[in-house]
């Protein structure tokens, strides 16, 4: 009895699809920032930008094209600073997510490359600084004891 | 066998497959003009919900680098919405969402421009064409102060 519920938490564990990057809300002077909500102080909107990072998942597992999060979010590094921007607000993400069952699947079937793809989609902004060169903080912003994500 | 090791090892050299879309800036905060609000996020003033707007634009992509119709962000978000908004009242639209469903890497944009300019010089005039969508949907508003 034992037996047969470890294999059902065990197949149950299989369905489901962890991926996650770091993302810094946190901001001080000088660094760019990337949040999935807005800004509730003054800013200057500079464009919309959306990244797209395609390709295929070999053996199920192998990411050589780096369509994971972590690799979009990089690319999204790129853009801010490209277009002299502070940061990256109301940010959206889109990705393939393949459950282990289904990778393993891909492995065997390794002939057939499982398609893979993120998407992050986002408004460029600039702050708009106090006067005194202050940059105000990210509301909603974690603790600056670094904690969580980090400058990008 | 060899076949086998030759195409895996092409897919595992395959460049990244990056494709970036960019578009025009949408409104400051605060605002430093009178035109239609457009914000990714949410109004910096009171406001009431009108309705909402979901736009499909649909266009192609021609020889790799020429656009034709509405499969671009700021035609789509600049006109197609913000016309749709004016007709319905709005003095904004806010959260809006966007999607450019199927970008072209510079690889693929590349290579269907090779593949045009090698057709018409060899008499063929085949232009590589490629159906292109772009999804915009957004909260139409109008201020109450």
């Amino acid at each position: 009895m034992h037996r047969q519920l470890h294999l059902l938490l065990l197949g149950l564990s299989a369905c489901t699809a962890v991926n996650y990057a770091a993302l810094p809300s946190q901001r001080a002077q000088g660094q760019i920032f990337v949040s999935a909500e807005g800004l509730s102080e003054p800013y200057e909107s500079v464009g919309i930008v959306q990244v797209t990072r395609r390709g295929v998942l070999l053996f199920g597992f192998a990411d050589p094209a780096g369509t994971d999060l972590e690799a979009a979010v990089s690319e999204v590094e790129g853009q801010i600073r490209r277009a002299n921007a502070d940061g990256l607000i109301n940010m959206k993400v889109q990705q393939t997510n393949y459950t282990t069952a289904a990778k393993i699947v891909g492995a065997i079937f390794f002939f057939a490359p499982l398609p893979s793809e993120v998407t992050i989609t986002g408004e460029l902004v600039r702050v708009r600084r106090a006067p005194q060169g202050v940059p105000p903080s990210l509301p909603g912003a974690p603790p600056p004891a670094g904690t969580t994500g980090g400058p990008l | 066998m060899n076949r086998l090791i030759t195409i895996l090892l092409g897919l595992l050299m395959l460049p990244a497959c990056n494709a970036v879309v960019r578009g025009t800036r949408l409104s400051s905060i605060p605002q430093t003009d009178n035109t239609l609000f457009l914000s990714t996020g949410s109004a910096p003033r009171k406001f009431r919900t009108v309705g909402f707007v979901q736009i499909r634009g649909y266009g192609q992509e021609w020889g790799g680098y020429g656009d034709i119709g509405d499969a671009q962000l700021d035609g789509t978000i600049h006109n197609a919405l913000a016309k749709e908004a004016a007709r319905m009242g709005g003095q904004g639209v806010i959260n809006i969402e966007f999607l450019d469903e199927n970008p072209s890497t510079d690889v693929e944009k590349a290579q269907r421009a090779y593949n045009t300019v090698t057709s018409v010089l060899s008499g063929g005039a085949r232009i590589e064409t490629k159906e292109r969508y772009v999804t915009v949907t957004g909260e139409v508003i109008v201020f109450t102060e």
